[in-house]
C-alpha cells in the first residue's frame, strides 16, 4: 500500500530502497508479522508504463537519467535503476545463482557464515519459484542463436539462461515481491530520500525528504539499507559510518561489439538474447545486448564514418558485449552539499588487456557465426573484417578512447567476519552498530562473473530469515 | 545563453544524423529538432550533482569559443560553422572538450533514432 508522508513516521522496520534486497526483505518480514514501511526513491511505476529500454524508461526509471558514472582512466558509465522495484524494473532479468566457487570463496577469504549448499539450496528454489525463472518457451532471437553457434565452432561453452518470466511477460518486484509485501501489511512511501540515520536510544531516526521539499522524519526499530551498491554506502556514510563502508567497490566492465551478418538477425519486438558464453567464466563471458536502432546507432557513433549504414541495415546487426570480472577496485565517498556521491573505479593495466583480450575472443566467436564486419566500442578503432584483422586489436584496451559501461555494481559493504575486508556481518548487520542492517548487491563479497540479481535475492531472504530467527 | 548553446548542439548532431540517414530522405520537420534538444537538455539537467557545474562552465566555453572561430557565439553561427567547431572538438588533444561534444553526440543519436522510430511521431 502506497502512503502519503506525514511529518513523522513510527514503524517497527524501515526498508530503505525496493530492489531485489528491499523488496525480498519487505516482504520476508511483512509476512512474518512485522510492521515494515519501505522508503523508494524513486516514483511507484507499472513495470509496463514505458517501453523497455526506451528514452521514456530512461527519464523516469534510471537515477540521473542514464548518466552515472565512475570516474577513472577510463571511466565506466554504470545505470542504476531509481523506481520501485529498482533494478529489477529496467534489466533483461537473465538469471543466475552464485556460482558455488564464489561461495567458497566468499567463506575462505571472507569468513562468511551460512553459506552452506543445504542451507541457501532451498532458498535459491524458493526465489525461483517467486520469480517464475524459466527457460524461452518460444524460439531464441536469430541474434542469440548466432553468439551460440559461433562459440560452440569453437568449441566454447554456451548456454541459454534463463529469466524471470511468466505468461509472456517479464517479472519483476513490482509484479512479484513488492505486491506480496502490501498485501501482508508492508507500506510504501514512494518518491522518499532518506539523507541521514541517527540513532536514538534503542531506535533509528531516519531523516529525509519526500519529493522535493517535504521533510520527513522516521523512527525505526531497525533499519535494513537496501538502496544498491552505490547509495547504500553513501547513506551510511552521510550517516557517519566508515571503516569498509564504501570500500571495495566492485563491478563487471563490459565492452561493446556490433556485429554486421549477411542475413536477418534483428527485428523490432526481438527480445533479449538469453545465450551467454561461459568457456572462460568467471573471468570473461559474452552475451548478447539490446540492439534496438536507437541503441545500434548510439554504439556506433564510435565509427563514425559507418554511422550511415545502420538506418537502412540495422536488421542485419546486433550488438554483443564481453563482460570482465577485473582486478581493478573502486570506492564510494560523499561530499558534503552534493546529493550524490562519487564513484571512482581503477582498472588495472592487467584488467585493459583482459578486457583486450576478451574483445579479440568476441570477435572471433562473431566471425565463426558468420558476421561480415565487427565494430567494437573504441572510438575510431579497427573495424573487424576477418580472423586477420583481430591482430588491430590493441594489446591493452586503450584509456582514452575505449567506451566502458557496466550494469553490475557490488561488494561496497561486503558482508564477512573477516573485519579487515568486511563492512557488516555474516548476514548483513553493519559492524559496530546494532539493529541496522544491509541487504542488497553491497553484501556481495566479490564479483560473481554473471547478473548478480539472483544472489541479491537469495542472501536477502536468507538474512531476513535469519533476522526473524527463521535460519 | 547555456540554454541556446544546448539547443544549437542539439540541432547541430539532428543536421548531421539526418545528413548520414539515407531512409528518412533527410527530410525532418522542426518538431523532430525540438523534441532531441528538449530530451538532451532534460538529460543535461539531470547530470550528477559533481558534473553538473563543469559541464554547464564548458557549455559556456563552447559558445564563447565561437567568437574565436568566427566572430560570434557558436548558437549565433550558421549550421555549417557549427559543425566545424564541433569537429574541431571532437578532434582536441584535450579530453574534456572531446567529452563534452561526445556527451552530446550520444544523447542527441540516441534521441533522434529513438523518435525516428516512434510510431507517434509527427513530422
Amino acid at each position: 500500500m502506497l502512503i502519503e508522508p506525514t511529518p513523522t513516521l513510527r514503524i517497527d522496520v524501515l526498508v530503505v530502497g525496493s530492489g531485489p534486497g528491499g523488496a525480498v526483505t519487505a516482504c520476508t518480514l511483512a509476512e512474518a508479522g512485522r510492521e515494515v514501511l519501505v522508503v523508494e526513491e524513486g516514483g511507484y511505476l507499472e513495470q509496463d508504463s514505458c517501453a523497455p529500454f526506451s528514452t521514456d524508461e530512461m527519464e523516469s526509471k534510471y537515477r540521473n537519467g542514464g548518466l552515472t558514472m565512475a570516474m577513472g582512466t577510463p571511466k565506466v558509465v554504470y545505470v542504476e535503476g531509481r523506481c520501485a522495484g529498482g533494478g529489477s524494473e529496467i534489466n533483461s532479468g537473465l538469471y543466475h545463482r552464485t556460482p558455488p566457487e564464489v561461495l567458497a570463496r566468499w567463506q575462505t577469504g571472507y569468513q562468511v557464515r551460512g553459506l552452506e549448499t543445504d542451507l541457501l539450496d532451498p532458498i535459491f528454489e524458493q526465489c525461483e519459484r517467486d520469480i517464475s525463472v524459466s527457460y524461452l518457451d518460444t524460439p531464441p532471437p536469430a541474434a542469440s542463436l548466432k553468439l551460440h553457434q559461433g562459440a560452440r565452432k569453437l568449441g566454447w561453452k554456451s548456454l541459454e539462461v534463463p529469466r524471470w518470466f511468466a505468461k509472456g511477460e517479464r517479472q519483476s518486484m513490482t509484479r512479484t515481491f513488492l505486491p506480496r509485501a502490501f498485501k501482508a501489511g508492508a507500506r510504501m512511501l514512494p518518491n522518499g530520500r532518506i539523507l541521514q540515520l541517527h540513532p536514538r536510544g534503542r531506535r533509528w531516526v531516519a531523516l529525509g525528504r519526500v519529493g522535493e521539499d517535504r521533510r520527513v522524519r522516521i523512527e525505526a526499530d531497525v533499519v535494513f539499507v537496501c538502496g544498491g551498491a552505490v547509495q547504500t554506502p553513501a547513506l551510511l556514510r552521510r550517516s557517519g559510518f566508515r571503516g569498509n563502508v564504501g570500500r571495495n567497490l566492485q563491478l563487471h566492465a563490459t565492452v561493446k561489439v556490433i556485429a554486421e551478418f549477411p542475413d536477418v538477425v534483428n527485428a523490432r519486438d526481438m527480445g533479449v538474447p538469453v545465450h551467454q558464453v561461459k568457456e572462460f567464466s568467471p573471468k570473461l563471458s559474452f552475451g548478447g545486448s539490446i540492439s534496438s536502432l536507437p541503441y545500434l546507432a548510439l554504439a556506433m557513433t564510435d565509427h563514425p564514418n559507418h554511422l550511415a549504414r545502420v538506418p537502412g541495415e540495422w536488421e542485419r546487426m546486433a550488438s554483443y558485449y564481453v563482460m570482465l570480472a577485473p582486478e581493478g577496485r573502486g570506492s564510494i565517498r560523499c561530499v558534503p552539499g552534493l546529493n550524490d556521491p562519487i564513484v571512482r573505479f581503477k582498472l588495472t593495466g592487467r584488467d585493459l588487456e583482459n578486457l583486450a583480450d576478451g574483445c579479440r575472443k568476441l570477435c572471433q566467436i562473431l566471425l565463426e557465426a558468420g558476421a561480415t564486419s565487427l565494430f567494437p566500442s573504441i572510438r575510431g578503432g579497427p573495424v573487424i573484417n576477418s580472423a586477420s584483422d583481430l591482430t588491430a586489436i590493441p594489446v591493452q584496451l586503450p584509456t582514452d578512447t575505449s567506451n566502458l559501461m557496466t550494469i553490475h555494481l557490488f561488494s561496497s559493504c561486503a558482508m564477512g567476519e573477516n573485519s579487515a575486508l568486511c563492512a557488516t556481518n555474516s548476514f548483513g548487520k553493519v559492524h559496530g552498530a546494532e539493529r541496522i542492517f544491509v541487504a542488497d548487491a553491497s553484501l556481495l563479497c566479490t564479483s560473481l562473473g554473471a547478473n548478480p540479481q539472483g544472489s541479491v535475492m537469495a542472501i536477502a531472504k536468507r538474512n531476513a530469515l535469519h533476522f526473524l530467527g527463521q535460519l | 545563453m547555456i540554454d541556446a548553446t544546448l539547443s544549437a548542439l542539439s540541432y547541430s548532431f539532428v543536421h548531421l544524423a539526418l545528413a548520414r540517414d539515407e531512409v528518412t530522405g533527410r527530410q525532418a520537420g522542426a518538431a523532430r529538432f525540438n523534441r532531441v534538444a528538449r530530451f538532451v537538455a532534460r538529460q543535461a539537467d539531470r547530470l550528477p550533482d559533481h558534473l553538473r557545474p563543469p559541464f554547464r562552465v564548458a557549455a559556456v566555453v563552447f559558445d564563447l569559443a565561437g567568437f574565436i572561430h568566427f566572430g560570434r557565439l557558436f548558437h549565433q553561427v550558421e549550421p555549417e560553422r557549427r559543425l566545424r567547431q564541433i569537429e574541431l572538438w571532437a578532434d582536441s588533444p584535450i579530453r574534456a572538450m572531446r567529452e563534452f561534444v561526445r556527451f552530446f553526440e550520444s544523447l542527441a543519436t540516441l534521441a533522434y533514432y529513438a523518435d525516428r522510430t516512434d510510431a507517434h511521431s509527427q513530422d
